[in-house]
């Protein structure tokens, strides 16, 4: 008995999120999820499983279906030991009860229970019945008050209401629960059973390791896709007779513009799919009206995210870089053309971002043939516009909760995602970090090994890590 | 006009009460059709509530009730009376196009064809057959067994079991549950219905839940239709049947006597077996019992010695013309023995078959009570004053999710010891609640919310309500529902003013129009008297003058015994007397507990619009299976002016509908009989703004698809507040 992992039973009334807080809680999100209710029709058990030994299991049950009738069972019986057993035994083949019965079994067999109720809703009857009926199975449980809506006003009746016959109610937003809250759920199983704190606790130990795989590993793809992203060149090898008129350049510039951005913009896809994977999301996507959303080149991105000019002139002149992109940064930018024709040896300039060039085109001579290059980024902007935008998307990745698929996102109770400044993440960082920054992409640029490296990757981690913990505020507007 | 009423011809009346065309088959199916069609609309446009609720209401003030004669409404007559008339104006405003080809009378053609064609069929078979067996070449004589045989005694056989298994399922409608035909319902139709759940669930399987969910529902649906219109729909095939038969006989016949006039026929029996020639004559003259006394033997049945002298032994017929000469006479004595035969083994039974269904077909049809959902919507649209009557907002797609346990339908009258749980008899316990008794409220009375009103209600009553005439209860039909009296129903016409007149009243409508609560006291001379009274007093004259040809009308009608409505007091001091238009209203404990007084006026009048019913009692349930068993015995004991049973439940709809819901309407459903009107109305989550606040579409489509799924064609789904789409008027 005390060798079992602890088993917990998701019950409440139909519709009341238990499928979501399971989903959320387990970071699931193929649990199926409707808002209609019903959608849950037996007890699926969702094992934690650690280095494959199984820690803790949550069972998510089918709502009750005759809430009176169980609890009036309960009450014609009170000598009975183990009424859930009783109750299981003596019903299991009335196709009434089909779904109580799916639900009673894992409390017959001795789980624990958190009880989910809508904290949005008056108290009910069928509430209190359950509460009652839960109450006399004697097990271990706990009351989640999952409230999804703005509604507060019953929040106090339901505590008190819960804590009568509870060890333990807390409130829990299946929607937006964040993995802080989550590992604060998890910490208060501990309370419900004594003998289950080892077992909780190396579940708890365990999503925390996990956490912080994923963190570094979503740290490692970001810096990776700066190092590709900024050291990306495209170019062309033509022949002369092509480009003996201007019409021919233009069209080579024009395709080779072309496909130097959709690089970039490939490049991004892929780090974010790393990183939706890494924090398990398969249905989850950016809405479609997000800055995520939009294109990685436009003016909307680049107005919203990375540094503003007059910090990045001042991370860029402190860091002493005397390329001619800092040359540039220093005149402001004021002539589109000065940077680029001190940079360039010759050809023109593509791609304006931000009101500068994003990279210079360069032509090579040879006998009979021109190359045509383009790249690395020049734009100082374009870089800290990208960790901004791959930072963004981390911070929803992380903070979407798995249990989210059903929401009605445009019920107009529901609990708004967080106020936000209008600003990417890049900007609050100190002044030496955003220095160490610009240094490390004009190294990455130059194509040489960074000793920055480091440092930078020790900063993104440190950026998702308070993303993680509710320290850093995730933007979620954006 | 043919076009417009396909199926009778029309007399407008005159004056006084309507001459209406009585109800067909074809109307059946077109009334279903714009039933379907209004109800599509709805679904499709929940905001067209409105156009139907004007329309209909203005097709009942225009051309219906001045047809009506001041005819009490909800009274079978009425209901029944109103919804053909509304029938014939919807055709009559049909596009003539579209009016051909309505399926009614689509329908009708069909049969009129199918009809025709079978006669013919059955008159063809009749004569090749006949013709062959009396094909006489002139050797061997016309074999008379087998043409007994096969065209009296199996035909006969036939007849009679039909008549049998019709008189067997006359006897299981008056006395349910006794052993119907054993093999049908025991053996077959489970077989089968394991073969079909099994199919369906291999096909369910692979399609998406909501798809699966709109499939169940339509099964549903399609059961409702078929359990309202089944005894019909049999007919409807039987009646083809038996006139093929007919007019197989009638081809037999005319056959035989064809032959026998044109053609020289010899007739002769013969068998292996040593039957003597007295037993053949015995056998003949039994079955010649019915026509032998009028035609006497030798024309009507052959003598001894013809049948003698017929008997064929074929090793004397070989020597024919060699010294063997059979009695011509002899030969020819059977031949009206056949036809008469024919005539009364063949074509008297299957003539008394086909006027008996035609009879049954005429007295279903008249016994039809119109209560089911559908037409309880469109009934409560025509009554229901000024056009803000709520309606059905049946919302599109149906809702995914569960096979969550349906329940089944329970055997009528038979109180289960635990009404809504698996409680041993006996073991409801008491106080059980804690939180309930702190709530000091919750005492569930019968008519609690009436009871102060009750009083003042009957006060103003006994002084005097203006001539109105002592009501005459109708039969006590709660619980033996099945079929209301053909002739026009229990107490129509005793009826005061149109509920609607009420509605003008304002404030004081609630005392006026507050049920009848009447504890009917040990003498039934007492009980009839405050109870006639307690009708609202009649409102504007034309309704005292409406009240006028309704009473003449009753004056041709035997006044049922007023005994019946009396149930013994003593035993029942609870028993609760319900006007024609007055119901049981059934409230959850969610919404029960929060109600203030004027929540339970504008409780009323919602319900009013909604279903035009009146509220005679209410009862709270939801908290336990006592409260069950209590409102179950406020229907049980109830005295239902004229049935069926009307019930409105009143249930918080924002919580998805489990099977505890669903088990309580088919408790309501067994205590008030198989064609008790069910009205659930859903309110939304109540709060302290608005107690009665209007539900949502998604919620509502919830417990659409699960209704729907029980398949109970007497039970009504609606929004007790449907959401505003457009401003009132």
């Amino acid at each position: 008995m005390a060798a079992k992992i602890p088993r917990i039973a998701i019950m409440g009334h139909p519709n009341a999120g238990k499928s979501s807080v399971v989903a959320t809680l387990t970071e699931n999100d193929q649990i199926p999820i409707d808002k209609r209710a019903g959608t849950t029709l037996k007890s699926d058990v969702y094992p934690v499983v650690i280095d494959g030994r199984a820690v803790i299991e949550f069972i998510d049950t089918p709502g009750f279906q005759n809430p009176n009738a169980i609890l009036e069972f309960f009450q014609a019986h009170p000598d009975l030991p183990d009424l859930a057993r009783a109750f299981v035994q003596t019903h299991r083949h009335d196709p009434r009860y089909v779904h109580d019965i799916e639900l009673m079994t894992p409390v017959a067999e001795g789980a624990a229970v958190i009880l989910v109720v809508d904290g949005s809703k008056r108290i009910k009857e069928k509430d209190r019945v359950e509460i009652e009926l839960l109450r006399l199975t004697g097990r271990p449980r706990m009351a989640i008050l999952n409230n999804l809506t703005r509604q507060q006003r019953y929040m106090e009746q339901w505590r008190n209401e819960l804590s009568k016959a509870f060890n333990s109610v807390r409130e829990f937003n299946a929607h937006r629960a964040t993995y802080a809250e989550r590992m604060r759920l998890l910490e208060a199983l501990k309370n419900i059973d004594q003998r289950w704190e080892p077992l909780v606790e190396a579940a708890i130990d365990a999503f925390a390791h996990d956490w912080e795989r994923r963190t570094d590993e979503a740290a490692e793809t970001i810096i990776d896709l700066l190092k590709r992203a900024l050291g990306f060149k495209v170019s062309r090898t033509v022949r002369h007779a092509q480009v003996v008129f201007q019409s021919g350049r233009d069209r080579i510039r024009a395709e080779l513009t072309a496909e130097f951005e959709e690089g970039l913009r490939r490049l991004e896809l892929e780090a974010r799919e790393r990183i939706r994977a890494n924090f398990r999301h398969h249905v989850w996507n950016v809405p479609p009206d997000s800055i995520l959303s939009q294109d990685l080149l436009s003016e909307e991105v680049s107005e919203a995210l990375g540094l503003s000019r007059p910090q990045l002139a001042m991370a860029g002149a402190a860091a002493g870089a005397a390329s001619g992109v800092t040359l540039d940064l220093a005149l402001a930018g004021h002539s589109l053309g000065t940077g680029a024709l001190l940079g360039a040896a010759a050809g023109g300039f593509l791609g304006i971002m931000g009101g500068r060039v994003l990279a210079k085109l360069n032509i090579e001579r040879a006998p009979n043939t021109h190359i045509y290059t383009i790249g690395p980024v020049s734009n100082p902007r374009f870089p800290f516009i990208l960790l901004d935008r791959i930072l963004l998307y981390s911070a929803r990745a992380m903070n979407w909760a798995h249990g989210r698929q059903a929401a009605d996102e445009d019920d107009p109770e529901r609990v708004p995602d967080r106020p936000i400044r209008h600003r990417g993440f890049v900007e609050s960082l100190s002044h030496q970090e955003q220095r160490d920054l610009v240094h490390f992409f004009n190294d990455i640029r130059r194509r040489r090994e960074s000793a920055l490296e480091p440092t930078c990757r020790e900063i993104v981690r440190g950026l998702l890590r308070g993303l993680a913990m509710d320290e850093i505020d995730s933007r979620s507007d954006l | 006009m043919d076009q417009i009423e396909p199926t009778e011809a029309l007399h407008r009346p005159t004056s006084g009460s309507a001459r209406v065309p009585e109800w067909t088959a074809a109307d059946l199916i077109d009334l279903e059709y714009y039933l379907d069609a209004d109800e599509r609309l709805l679904r499709d446009r929940p905001s067209s509530r409105k156009d139907l609720a004007a329309r209909d209401r203005a097709i009942y003030l225009e051309e219906i009730e001045p047809q009506l004669g001041g005819l009490a409404p909800h009274t079978y007559r009425h209901r029944r009376l109103s919804l053909r008339l509304w029938l014939k104006s919807r055709r009559t405003d049909e596009d003539p196009a579209i009016r051909g080809l309505l399926p009614g009378l689509v329908f009708a053609r069909a049969q009129r064809l199918g009809l025709i064609l079978l006669a013919f069929m059955g008159l063809l078979a009749g004569i090749s057959l006949t013709s062959t067996l009396l094909d006489y070449d002139g050797h061997l004589p016309v074999s008379v067994p087998w043409f007994v045989f096969l065209l009296v005694i199996l035909q006969f056989a036939l007849s009679l079991g039909v008549t049998l298994s019709w008189l067997k399922r006359l006897f299981r409608r008056d006395r349910p549950r006794l052993d119907e035909s054993w093999f049908l319902h025991q053996v077959l139709q489970p077989v089968f219905e394991r073969v079909a759940h099994w199919l369906q669930a291999q096909q369910l399987a692979h399609l998406a839940a909501d798809q699966r969910e709109r499939i169940l529902a339509t099964q549903g649906l399609i059961r409702t239709h078929f359990s309202v219109y089944e005894p019909l729909a049999l007919l409807n095939l039987f009646i083809p049947l038996q006139v093929f038969g007919v007019a197989f006989n009638l081809g037999a016949i005319l056959t035989t006597i064809l032959l026998e006039w044109f053609t020289d026929i010899a007739f002769g029996w013969g068998t292996s077996l040593s039957a003597h020639p007295q037993t053949i004559y015995d056998l003949v003259r039994l079955i010649a019992a019915p026509w032998g006394w009028l035609f006497g033997e030798g024309v009507g049945y052959p003598t001894l010695e013809q049948i003698q002298g017929s008997r064929v032994y074929l090793e004397q017929w070989a020597l024919l013309g060699h010294g063997f000469e059979p009695n011509p006479e002899h030969l020819r004595a059977w031949r009206w023995f056949l036809v008469l035969a024919l005539f009364t083994y063949g074509l008297l039974p299957r003539l008394g078959l086909l006027g008996g269904s035609l009879i049954a077909q005429q007295l279903i049809l008249r016994h039809l009570t119109f209560t089911h959902g559908r037409i309880q919507a469109l009934y409560a649209r025509m009554l229901a004053p000024y056009l803000d009557t709520r309606l059905e907002t049946r919302a599109g797609e149906t809702g995914e999710g569960s096979e969550m346990y349906i329940p089944t339908e329970l055997p009528a009258q038979r109180r289960r010891s635990a009404l809504i749980g698996p409680l041993p008899s006996g073991q409801i316990l008491p106080g059980s609640r804690p939180w309930r008794e702190s709530q000091g409220e919750s005492s569930p009375q019968p008519g609690r919310g009436a009871a102060p009103k009750q009083a003042e209600s009957l006060q103003p009553a006994l002084t005097g309500g203006p001539g109105a005439p002592a009501d005459v209860a109708g039969p006590d039909q709660a619980d033996s529902l099945s079929v209301p009296p053909p002739e026009p129903g229990p107490a129509p016409r005793a009826e005061g003013p149109l509920p609607f007149a009420l509605m003008d009243k304002g404030g004081e409508r609630d005392d006026q129009s507050e049920p009848v609560l009447v504890e009917p006291s040990p003498l039934a001379g007492v009980t009839s008297e405050p109870e006639a009274d307690s009708r609202p007093a009649p409102g504007p004259g034309e309704e005292v003058s409406l009240s006028l040809p309704s009473q003449a009308y009753s004056e041709d009608i035997a006044p049922v015994s007023s005994g019946l409505g009396m149930q013994p007091s003593p035993e029942h001091p609870a028993a609760l007397r319900y006007e024609a238009d007055a119901c049981l209203v059934l409230i959850h404990v969610d919404v029960d507990d929060l109600l203030e007084p004027q929540d339970r006026e504008r409780l009323a009048e919602l319900l009013r619009r909604l279903s035009g019913w009146r509220i005679g009692a209410t009862a709270p349930f939801g908290a336990g299976s006592q409260m069950t068993a209590r409102a179950l015995a406020l229907i049980e004991e109830g005295i239902w002016e004229s049935p069926p049973p009307r019930i409105a439940i009143i249930q918080d709809g924002s919580q998805p509908p489990i099977t505890e819901n669903l088990l309580l309407l088919r408790e309501l459903r067994a205590a008030a009989g198989p064609k008790a009107q069910l009205l659930l109305a859903l309110v939304g989550d109540p709060d302290d703004e608005d107690r009665l606040p209007p539900l949502r579409a998604f919620d509502y489509r919830d417990w659409q698809t699960k209704i729907d799924q029980m398949a109970d064609p007497y039970l009504r789904l609606e929004m007790l507040n449907p959401p505003e789409e457009e401003g009132e008027d």
